[in-house]
């Protein structure tokens, strides 16, 4: 009987345990944060693939290897946040010259630019393509109810970059990288973007072809550099616009307007019978679903016809299908319009895309910076708890008229606003049915002495901190000769070798963790 | 269904809650995160990381001394 208790216990742990290492999502993130340099990696690659080359180059945030014969078989590297890259390989498998790359090239790492001052270091451009100074630019948190977060505005009012997670997730991996562009200065790929992409307003009532775009580039530890470019659709271009591009005047690419690349590329020509099929996106929480068909598609039966330009100069029987009836575009056919009108239709039947639900009334609050007050707040079903405060823990919505509310002052949030509910004095016999609205195990958390372990929770989080490597400056004066001899501490240079010496760290953390929980729990 | 009784004594416990007093530790919060030099701290040694398995950790170690004791409970571990 002993013996099977035991084995019970080591059964039930070892699950527990085992659950943690394939479930817990931080494992991940701890594994992300830990990656080699991407130069050792081209090494590496180099060496797997059993390619000659003569050395590693470095040309901003690409490594590549140079043959003996001068050739470059280049490998691209490049860090992002928390992604799966599976949107940016499509777009790196356009650069041309470029071989061999796989999801596993990429490297991944965490750079917080959630405050002003983590761009304090970076080169920053404002939409001319201008260096400009941190100091001319304005930081600000927002919440349109479609994007969120923090960004940067630059000089001439344009956002230069959210936060570098919602960047490169959300637009990154929709802008076609090739070889040049990466290399491109800032100007050129101003250009670029103003030649070759039109938005469109919700309405139809007006184009603009002069897109606010953002080119960041920041320095990667190391010295490597990167690029992010997109481009942002303000917030009065609602979702779910198209945005076409002719990269090289044969191939139509087409984007949604979070720049996600549609895969099923539109070919200019032959668009008769093209369907580009459904294309899903998250941004901003929530995930859109965008299907398009175009004139002489198969399965266009079901679609909400749209008359494109009906008393402009198109060309007759160039229609565009949109089953939402938002999504749409002029350039199918190569035709350049002064004037239009495209038609929101009314009485959308039958939603084919499930979702697509941006409440355009709505402003989720689920920051922090503001305080929303409810008028006339409602607690269905608590009349009998009365003269306390709810503190309100969760995120909570809040009906808001978005057209009166400009973009970017709808900064709303809430975590943790107290709102007090009207005092009822009398104790009704009505019965509780949603403990979720009862806060106790809330207050426990901020309660002495319920609260200390939070506390500790809390202390210990406070040691996180962006790891920086140490450039400390130390005057030394003798004041017999008069001299001051600057000291400086910079171990820059040892970024790669501290990385590696966390990572041997980490593990030896680990398994003294698991020597440690065998000995606790089975040892004799 | 929670019938009126059980509703009075939560609503019982929620105002013990309240005569709690706060945290206490919530100030030595603040100052430590005016703690200088945590950057070059975290350069040294992985301490998100190791905070985060920490966690992690505990967790699971919570979870199950609170097995062990619904099994004991029961009386399944009993010998």
């Amino acid at each position: 009987m002993k013996k099977s208790v035991a084995v019970l216990k080591k059964i039930t742990l070892s699950v527990l345990f085992l659950f943690l290492v394939l479930s817990y999502p931080s494992v991940k993130v701890c594994a992300n944060s830990l990656v080699l340099a991407p130069e050792t990696l081209t090494e590496l690659q180099g060496l797997f693939y059993g390619l000659e080359y003569s050395q590693i180059a470095v040309d901003g945030a690409m490594s590549y290897l140079v043959t003996s014969s001068g050739d470059t078989s280049k490998f691209a590297k490049y860090k992002q946040t928390g992604n799966d890259f599976s949107d940016f390989m499509e777009s790196v498998n356009d650069l041309s010259g470029v071989n061999n790359i796989s999801l596993s090239d990429f490297t991944v790492s965490t750079l917080d630019a959630d405050s002003k001052s983590d761009f304090a270091d970076m080169t920053l451009y404002n939409s001319n393509g201008d260096v400009i100074s941190i100091d001319d630019c304005t930081y600000l948190t927002y919440d349109n109810g479609y994007f969120s977060g923090s960004c940067l505005i630059d000089d001439t009012g344009h956002l230069i970059t959210d936060s570098v997670d919602s960047m490169c997730n959300a637009k990154f991996g929709g802008k076609t990288l090739n070889q040049n562009d990466v290399l491109q200065k800032c100007g050129d790929f101003a250009d670029h973007v103003k030649n070759n992409k039109m938005l469109y307003a919700p309405d139809g009532a007006s184009i603009n072809v002069n897109p606010t775009y953002y080119v960041w580039k920041y320095e990667l530890e190391g010295g490597r550099q990167a690029h992010c470019f997109s481009v942002f659709i303000q917030n009065q271009y609602q979702p779910g616009k198209i945005i076409p591009i002719n990269n090289n005047g044969t191939i139509y690419q087409w984007y949604t307007n979070d720049l996600s690349l549609i895969t099923n590329k539109v070919t200019y020509g032959s668009y008769s019978g093209v369907n580009v099929s459904t294309v899903n996106r998250t941004v901003g929480g929530y995930t859109y679903k965008y299907l398009f068909s175009f004139d002489g598609a198969n399965n266009v039966s079901n679609a909400t016809v749209i008359p494109y330009n009906p008393g402009g100069s198109a060309t007759a029987g160039n229609y565009v299908y949109a089953k939402e009836g938002y999504e749409y575009s002029n350039s199918i056919n190569g035709i350049s319009y002064s004037s239009y009108h495209l038609a929101k239709a009314e009485n959308i039947p039958d939603k084919l895309v499930d979702s697509y639900s941006i409440a355009d009334t709505k402003a989720y609050c689920d920051s922090i910076s503001a305080v929303a007050t409810v008028a006339n707040p409602t607690f269905d079903g608590t009349d009998a708890i009365s003269a306390v405060n709810f503190p309100i823990t969760k995120p909570f919505e809040v009906a808001l008229d978005a057209t009166t509310i400009p973009f970017p002052e709808v900064v709303v949030n809430a975590l943790n606003p107290s709102i007090s509910f009207p005092i009822s004095t009398t104790l009704t016999p009505e019965v509780i049915e949603d403990f979720d609205e009862i806060p106790i195990l809330s207050d426990l958390q901020s309660k002495f002495p319920f609260s200390i372990p939070w506390d500790i929770k809390n202390m210990l989080s406070l040691l996180r901190a962006r790891p920086e490597p140490p450039q400390i400056e130390i005057n030394f004066t003798f004041p017999i000769v008069n001299y001051t001899w600057n000291f400086v501490l910079d171990l820059t240079a040892f970024d790669s070798i501290a990385t590696l010496f966390r990572l041997c760290f980490l593990i030896s953390f680990v398994i003294s963790l698991a020597m440690f929980s065998y000995d606790h729990f089975f040892g004799k | 269904m929670v019938t009126n009784d059980l509703s009075v004594k939560i609503m019982l416990l929620t105002l013990v809650l309240t005569l709690l007093p706060g945290s206490p530790f919530t100030n030595f919060q603040y100052l430590l995160s005016e703690v200088p030099y945590l950057n070059i701290l975290n350069w040294f040694i992985p301490i998100s990381e190791i905070i985060t398995i920490t966690e992690s950790w505990l967790l699971i170690v919570a979870v199950y001394y609170s097995i062990l004791f619904i099994l004991n409970y029961v009386g399944i571990l009993k010998s």
